[in-house]
């Protein structure tokens, strides 16, 4: 396997690895993969997460490009006055473009973790080729279930005395009998703030409307946000494009997939769903 | 400012590097090779190297940032790599970097290591045939066995950060195992040869290096007496405490590219 790092894009500023697939070389591959970055981690991923896909995909007949978005690991920021969101989702069109070139297909499937789920969804709303996107720990909205969960956990971690106390501080707080907590709020960036329920659900119609396959997955080390399988089906009940999207919960695997059989769960599922839903019959190469 | 990719290194060791010219195509007044920390160090550092060859790109250097074989974007097996190897891929880079650009009046080429990176960098310094006139060791790794536990330390933190619990309460859940070495600490495989290496490294002696003529900065965090503060004396050597101490085992700062405005400055110092 011979993988190719090289600059693309129209301004040259973006640093993308290229990696062929395995066997029947000439032949038109069913799908190109695209792995990009997890908030500020560079192209390899979380933990070189994108690096073991890379490989496995690569086995199973499926060519890959990952790459750094403007700003991002190696690659330069851009010239260009758009958002950073419009920015990425231009670059992640513009290695497209160039996978296309270099592997001659036309259809993608996007691994998109945290950050990178957000643009690989808004890429497929405005590029068809993009005909299937894994969403890794993207928008949670809370369930009445989901609230509970998340307080019987926080009152778990801190104990019964501890949450005494805390409650204690806010309802003096509350009271104004306390001064308020004046730590500065935590800045939030374009990337952190979910869209409105409604905004996200029609988005999710259009794409599910257009045939493209949707993996919506999550961790299991995020308590306070998405704590119970059955909160997908909970903050989403009714919608008619439910039955047509897939959904994991990976119990054991933290967001940044940090432990040996966290990566394997995590490439599992991965490749599960492109042989289950994307790619029918993909195999794998020995 | 330029960049391009270098596919570089012996056959069965290939590596990619990113190149960066000097600003505005000018002949670079020094060249500068930038050495990686290893695993998760490397990750929570790269906006450090890239901001690191933009600021020397600007001031007229020329600078070589690359991936050890079997790690970042470099293909390799990243559990069956040793020191020796990597301190092979480092020269290797070297060459690669005095390679660049035309022949004549061959500006002067220097060196940055941070953690694991700073003791390659400073083992092939003593190797290399044409060394580096400045090594700069950022926050080196003292001592291997001390280092490997603060990455077994670095791996329990970090999960317990990341499921939000302490890390007995996961541990006991059965979503996390006991993390041991050789093996998977911190997201990133340990092989038995790095390890054995890692439990022989005996602590940082710059001396040798002094002695062949390098000149040498280390910067350590100021909250630790400075481990070569009896050579504080020596004309080739400079001492420097990190302004903005980082822990780069965590992914705390997670979604924040930190990049230590003093490390460019030090860099930029070395050229004076």
């Amino acid at each position: 396997m011979q993988e190719q790092t090289r600059t693309v894009g129209a301004e040259g500023h973006l640093v993308a690895t290229f990696t062929p697939a395995q066997g029947a070389p000439g032949a038109a591959p069913p799908v190109v993969a695209v792995l990009s970055n997890s908030g500020v981690i560079p192209r390899g991923g979380p933990h070189r997460i994108n690096v073991l896909l890379a490989r496995e995909f690569a086995a199973m007949g499926i060519p890959s490009v990952r790459f750094d978005m403007s700003g991002l690991g190696d690659s330069q920021r851009s010239d260009s006055t758009r958002s950073v969101t419009e920015q990425w989702v231009a670059d992640t069109r513009e290695v497209m473009d160039a996978a296309q070139a270099q592997f001659g297909c036309a259809r993608f499937v996007m691994v998109g973790l945290c950050s990178g789920a957000i643009i690989g969804h808004l890429v497929a709303l405005e590029d068809p080729r993009m005909r299937a996107v894994l969403l890794w720990d993207m928008y949670a909205y809370p369930t009445l279930q989901s609230r509970l969960r998340k307080l019987a956990f926080k009152i778990g971690r801190a104990g019964l005395l501890g949450s005494a106390q805390k409650a204690g501080v806010m309802l003096l707080r509350k009271l104004r009998l306390m001064p308020p907590d004046d730590a500065p709020a935590k800045p939030k960036g374009e990337m952190s703030v979910s869209p409105p329920k409604d905004e996200f659900m029609g988005r999710v119609d259009r794409l599910t409307n257009q045939g493209v396959e949707l993996l919506f997955a999550y961790c299991g080390g995020q308590p306070e946000w998405f704590n119970h399988r059955g909160q997908f089906a909970a903050m989403f009940a009714g919608q008619a494009w439910l039955p047509k999207v897939s959904f994991e919960l990976l119990e054991t695997t933290d967001h940044l997939i940090t432990s040996g059989p966290a990566k394997r769960a995590f490439i599992d599922m991965t490749t599960g769903w492109v042989r289950e839903r994307v790619v029918p019959g993909a195999g794998r190469h020995s | 400012m330029t960049i391009s990719i270098r596919h570089f290194g012996h056959w069965d060791r290939p590596m990619v590097g990113i190149h960066m010219a000097a600003d505005g195509g000018a002949r670079p007044r020094a060249r500068f090779l930038l050495c990686r920390p290893l695993g998760q160090e490397a990750v929570r550092s790269s906006a450090v190297f890239r901001v690191a060859g933009e600021r020397l790109s600007r001031e007229g250097v020329e600078s070589l940032r690359f991936d050890y074989h079997g790690t970042g974007d470099s293909p390799g097996d990243e559990g069956a790599q040793s020191l020796d190897d990597w301190v092979r891929d480092t020269l290797a880079a070297h060459e690669q970097l005095l390679g660049e650009g035309a022949s004549g009046g061959e500006p002067p080429v220097h060196w940055f290591g941070m953690g694991l990176g700073a003791v390659i960098a400073l083992r092939a310094a003593l190797l290399a045939k044409h060394p580096p006139r400045h090594l700069v060791l950022w926050e080196p790794v003292f001592n291997g066995p001390g280092y490997l536990q603060a990455l077994i330390a670095g791996h329990k933190a970090e999960l317990a950060m990341m499921f939000a619990q302490p890390w007995e309460q996961i541990a006991a859940s059965g979503k996390v195992a006991e993390p041991t070495l050789p093996g998977d600490v911190l997201g990133f495989h340990f092989g038995e040869r790095l390890v054995a290496d890692l439990c022989a490294l005996p602590d940082l002696n710059v001396l040798p290096a002094l002695r062949r003529g390098l000149r040498i900065t280390c910067a350590v965090r100021g909250d630790q007496p400075h481990p070569l503060a009896a050579h504080a004396g020596l004309s080739a050597l400079k001492l420097h405490t990190v302004e903005h101490p980082t822990d780069w085992m965590s992914s705390q700062a997670m979604g924040t590219a930190i990049a230590p405005p003093d490390i460019p400055r030090v860099l930029l110092a070395t050229l004076d």
